[in-house]
């Protein structure tokens, strides 16, 4: 404290109130902000608390060292050792009723004037007061003095008492203490022992002293520099503190000899060290000029009983505020919570945190511990499907049966949610691989049937050699001399694209129709711009202009197209591959950028990657020689293997490639669920036998299995064994179910 | 998008550890109070303390499961420089009827010569197996040749660190492209700039664990260590707490070129790095998949972690230690600006991708 300095205190009893010395005393009242505005005339201390001040208290000059009562009653008393030794007992309360309120004014003086020190209050005798002074020739430095204590010659009658010190100051005057230690000596710090209310133990000048009140003449003590700021470990009676400079000693009462322990030195000298009084092991350190305490949580620490235990001291600091601390306090109560001062006296109220230890559970609650407490956090499940993690969702998808829709197996889309276009994608690849199969199979039992499960980059090679394909003349557009002939290949990936339907006719119909239906103008216009029918695409725009959901500016894109000239250096040409960039839709993008291309050059449309890869791959498809057509798709294979990208399994199929895709994509989200079921939608076996697709179903089951899904995963068997009769996991499931009943 | 409810424990003193049973069905909590503590989880979803046992005469650091395939078995670890290892005793007895669990002691492990700060079971794949490691930069690993028989565990391996151990992790990955690994993390706080995470690696011929990685990067003590579910991936994934949260990505080098006797070797990345915890990050732990990290840190603060498609690792949630929403006024943590970054960003990117499919 010395003069400037602020002391920071907490009420021992009423928990929302604390005191602030310097010249004066000021009480303050804490209040949490967490449902309240702040009040005016409050100071916030954090986040959710702020104090206000109670009252104001400079009757007592030359303040050196307070000490809380620690009784209730009376109200906020407290003791200040003054610069010429006398005790003083001050009350900041309000109550004027107390029973107790004789106790207020009273002082306790020593023989010879000097230096209060330190004061401790007996915690088990809450009469007792403990005095520690500076050195006075060979008078005593010890003092206790009883506060109810009547051996003053004149005590003035009762209703003379007044608050004011002033007026009773000579009436109030103690002079003869109850004890009477540490002859020709200083003590500096002072704390009474908890194991009994006798022992008291003082750091003096050149060691640390127990005095036995019982028998006063003897005391045990041991030579040391660390005699400052003794403190007991509130949890570990045996355990004590003190500090000389930077340096901190810890005590074992049982071994008294030395320290069991010394701490890292600190570079600055120590003001406070302090036990948190709300879990073990944790001590608090100040040091002059800093803006940081430094905590040593000892879990263990050495004893003389035990061996060469090793301690184990985690060292952490915290820094409550930017500017230096003048002095801390823990709480009594509320855990870990500790209040600051600043110089200047600005207070901050702040909670030291536990080591906070965590565990996820595998449905995706996490649960953790901060000190003795447990907390459980679970996602809400009305949850937003965005937000999900893979987790969750392969968690929702199994229960709605995903990926065993073995006949309509573009709605395995749907079961996932109809949330992720990737997955849409695939899905539809699978399902018209699937039917395509089917539909050789019927016609041809050959091994055309396994050729499209191997992808439109197979389907794509396997063209190549055969006749050179010649060019169709269509008459509505000029510039579409490029129209490839569609070879029974092509036809069979564009079937595979969606864009027609079984049997011979190269129809896009049906395709516009159901784009139409489904809001899709903008795509619909240039799939039907690629099949060369401008005024279908014109007509679709128009419809997509005037329906309900529709953008109007359709029309105007509408208009745009219906300008179109080959003319090579025409007006409209020119605007139109500068103004494309602006269109926001990929697809209207890709319209004039096909309009305005150069005969045979068609980048603009075939890597523009907003635009679905089953259309891209249509398109190259249609317009595309063999061997531009073969290097495309070799391209594109390789930006969709590395991108894990799904779309691309309508080129890899699944081969080995697309085990290199999925592997990416697995990569990528840890969604092995779909790769399982993608592989076991009809793999070749030797496929189906790759490490990695074994790994992805070893990995969806072990799911399975942790979410105690045992009839999904009987299911997932079932489907599995489908296609690979060397699958056997029936026996396994059983023995599962034996084994939950034997934990019932 | 999380909530957080209270959990009354009961523990006397500082709890440790929180570990999982392999369902998530049970969860057993150990703490300076000695003791253990099994909670089975009710059909309302409520946790119960079925068992709580004084398990050694010292602070409990670590608790955890074995596979439900060998039983309801538990290991613990403690400053009392042992490990055990524990089993549920099934059958009708008065405790059953009190809604209580009786457990027994199998075996003590008694080989460490100081605090034995962390123990965990090896993946199922490999058999009973559990590994510890000690304050004297010791790692062993015991075997149960017999997994009817809990009580006889043989120590296999003994593999020295040189520094004091904190923490370890094995790989969980059961695929046969990848050798058993366990990493291995130190808390060694001498102003060293020693490498505190070791990862040692199984050779199939010398029958050894031997040392496949150093990280030399990680220089401060390290608290946590764990490696992500493998789920499938070509890669491993690896969570350290130390003065940060790191993520690594230790992808095996395709070994058909490498004589098949050495050890594997990584092309190790680092992929993400954040302080936010301000100081020491005390743990790391990953969610089923291995997509979404939890930490907790000095700053009394859990975050949560989370890459999005291009592999940018974000945080996507921060709650108090307390339980309270940071900030004090919303539960939807990532409408918090501190955040930095939010979901619906990175689910814009990602749909922008390759869709093609939605109006813009």
């Amino acid at each position: 404290m010395s003069g400037t300095k602020p002391d920071i205190l907490w009420a021992p009893h009423q928990v929302d109130r604390f005191v602030v010395c310097d010249s004066e005393l000021s009480l303050y009242h804490v209040e949490s902000t967490v449902n309240s505005e702040l009040k005016a005339g409050s100071l916030r201390l954090s986040e959710d608390s702020a104090a206000t001040l109670l009252s104001i208290n400079s009757d007592t000059p030359y303040m050196k060292c307070v000490a809380w009562y620690l009784n209730y009653d009376p109200e906020c008393l407290l003791a200040v050792g003054q610069a010429n030794g006398r005790v003083v007992l001050t009350s900041l309360g309000q109550d004027h009723n107390s029973k107790f309120k004789d106790l207020i004014g009273k002082e306790f003086v020593p023989k010879h004037a000097r230096q209060c020190n330190t004061l401790a209050w007996n915690p088990l005798d809450s009469n007792w007061l403990a005095a520690g002074l500076d050195k006075h020739r060979a008078d005593f430095s010890v003092l206790i003095w009883d506060i109810c204590s009547k051996y003053t010659p004149d005590i003035v009658p009762m209703e003379k008492v007044r608050l004011s010190a002033g007026e009773t100051e000579t009436t109030l005057l103690v002079t003869k203490p109850l004890y009477e230690l540490g002859q020709n000596d200083a003590c500096l710090s002072l704390c009474w022992l908890p194991r009994d209310q006798k022992l008291l133990l003082a750091g003096m000048h050149r060691n640390l002293a127990i005095f036995d009140l019982r028998n006063t003449s003897q005391k045990m003590f041991v030579n040391t520099k660390a005699v400052q700021g003794v403190t007991v470990d509130p949890y570990f009676h045996d355990r004590v503190a003190s500090f000389y400079e930077g340096q901190v000693a810890i005590w074992d009462l049982r071994k008294f000899e030395k320290p069991v322990l010394t701490l890292t030195e600190q570079p600055k000298p120590l003001t406070k060290v302090a036990w948190c009084p709300t879990r073990t092991g944790l001590l608090a350190t100040l040091t002059r000029d800093s803006n940081i305490i430094r905590l040593y949580d000892m879990q263990h620490t050495p004893t003389p009983i035990g061996d060469e235990t090793e301690p184990t001291i985690i060292e952490r600091s915290v820094q409550p505020c930017d500017n230096y601390i003048a002095s801390f306090a823990w709480h009594p109560t509320s855990q870990n919570r500790m209040i600051v001062v600043t110089p200047n006296r600005t207070m901050s109220d702040f909670t030291v945190f536990e080591r906070i230890s965590l565990a996820w559970s595998p449905i995706t609650s996490l649960m953790w511990a901060c000190g003795r407490h447990l907390y459980e956090c679970a996602e809400e499940e009305n949850d937003n499907s965005l937000e999900k993690d893979i987790a969750t969702k392969m968690r929702l998808r199994a229960l709605s049966r995903y990926g065993l829709d073995t006949e309509q197996v573009w709605r395995n889309h749907i079961l996932a949610g109809n949330e992720d276009p990737q997955l849409k994608s695939l899905w539809y690849t699978l399902h018209f691989m699937k039917q395509y199969t089917e539909d050789m199979d019927q016609k041809s039992p050959g091994n055309k049937g396994s050729l499209v499960y191997a992808g439109i980059k197979s389907i794509v090679k396997s063209s190549l050699g055969t006749v050179e394909s010649s060019r169709h003349n269509w008459s509505s557009l000029d510039k579409q001399s490029d129209i490839q002939n569609l070879n029974e290949e092509r036809i069979l990936a564009l079937q595979l694209c969606g864009w027609i339907k079984k049997g011979t006719d190269v129809d896009v119909g049906p395709f516009l129709n159901s784009l139409v239906q489904e809001g899709e103008w903008e795509r619909a216009a240039a799939v039907a711009l690629f099949n060369l029918d401008i005024r279908r695409a014109i007509q679709i725009l128009n419809e997509g202009a005037s329906s309900e959901k529709g953008d109007l500016n359709l029309n105007v894109v509408a208009m745009a197209l219906s300008g179109y000239t080959d003319e090579k250096n025409s007006l409209w040409r020119e605007m139109c591959s500068t103004l494309r960039l602006q269109l926001n839709n990929p697809y209207l993008c890709v319209m004039f950028a096909f309009l305005t291309s150069e005969t045979g050059s068609y980048d603009g449309v075939l890597y523009e990657n907003k635009v679905a890869v089953r259309d891209r791959v249509a398109f190259a498809c249609k317009f595309l020689s063999d061997s531009q057509l073969n290097r495309y798709i070799e391209k594109l294979t390789n930006e969709m293997k590395e991108a894990g990208n799904l779309e691309g399994i309508l080129l890899t199929g699944l081969t080995k490639d697309g085990v290199d895709l999925m592997e990416s994509y697995v990569d990528r989200t840890g969604d092995v669920q779909t790769a399982s079921y993608c592989m076991l939608q009809g793999s070749p076996l030797d496929v189906l036998k790759d490490e990695r697709v074994q790994y992805w179903i070893e990995n969806y089951r072990n799911l399975l299995d942790a979410w105690r899904f045992w009839h999904k995963r009987a299911e997932f068997d079932i489907h599995r064994s489908k296609l690979d009769p060397s699958s056997k996991p029936l026996a396994q499931v059983s023995t599962y179910i034996i084994l939950e009943r034997i934990k019932l | 998008m999380f909530v957080a409810r209270h959990i009354p424990a009961d523990h006397k003193d500082l709890i440790h550890d929180v570990s999982f049973d392999f369902h998530g069905r049970r969860m057993a909590t150990c703490s300076s109070d000695q003791s253990v503590k099994v909670w089975d989880k009710s059909e309302s979803g409520d946790w119960h303390c079925t068992a709580s046992w004084k398990t050694h005469s010292g602070s409990v650091w670590r608790v955890t499961w074995a596979h439900p395939e060998f039983g309801q078995v538990l290991a613990s670890c403690s400053f009392d420089r042992t490990a055990a290892v524990w089993e549920e005793i099934v059958g009708e007895s008065n405790d059953k009827l009190r809604g209580q669990s009786h457990w027994v002691k199998r075996t003590t492990l008694v080989d460490s010569r100081t605090s034995v700060t962390d123990v965990k079971f090896a993946p199922k794949h490999m058999g009973l197996m559990l590994a510890t490691c000690s304050a004297d930069g010791i790692v062993r690993i015991y075997e149960a040749p017999d997994v009817m028989n809990l009580s006889q565990w043989s120590l296999q391996h003994e593999i020295s660190c040189k520094l004091s151990c904190s923490c370890i992790s094995w790989n969980p990955s059961s695929s046969r492209a990848h050798s058993p690994m366990i990493a291995v993390g130190s808390d060694d706080s001498s102003p060293n700039a020693m490498a505190k995470v070791q990862i040692f690696e199984y050779n199939e011929n010398t029958r050894k664990y031997a040392k496949a990685e150093t990280l030399m990067t990680v220089t401060d003590p390290v608290h946590d260590i764990a490696f992500a579910p493998n789920l499938g991936r070509s890669f491993h994934i690896l969570a350290i707490a130390t003065k940060d949260v790191r993520i690594f990505t230790l992808k095996p080098v395709r070994k058909e070129l490498t004589s098949s006797g050495g050890p594997t070797k990584f092309e190790i990345h680092i992929v993400a790095q954040f302080d936010n915890h301000n100081s020491q990050v005390w743990r790391v732990s990953w969610n089923i998949t291995g997509t979404v990290l939890a930490s907790s840190g000095d700053d009394g603060c859990v975050r949560l972690w989370k890459a999005n498609y291009m592999d940018n690792w974000k945080c996507t949630g921060i709650l108090k230690g307390n339980g309270s929403p940071v900030n004090g006024n919303s539960q939807q943590g990532n409408s918090n600006p501190s955040l930095g970054s939010n979901i619906p960003n990175l689910q814009n990117s990602l749909n922008g991708s390759s869709s093609g499919r939605k109006h813009s």
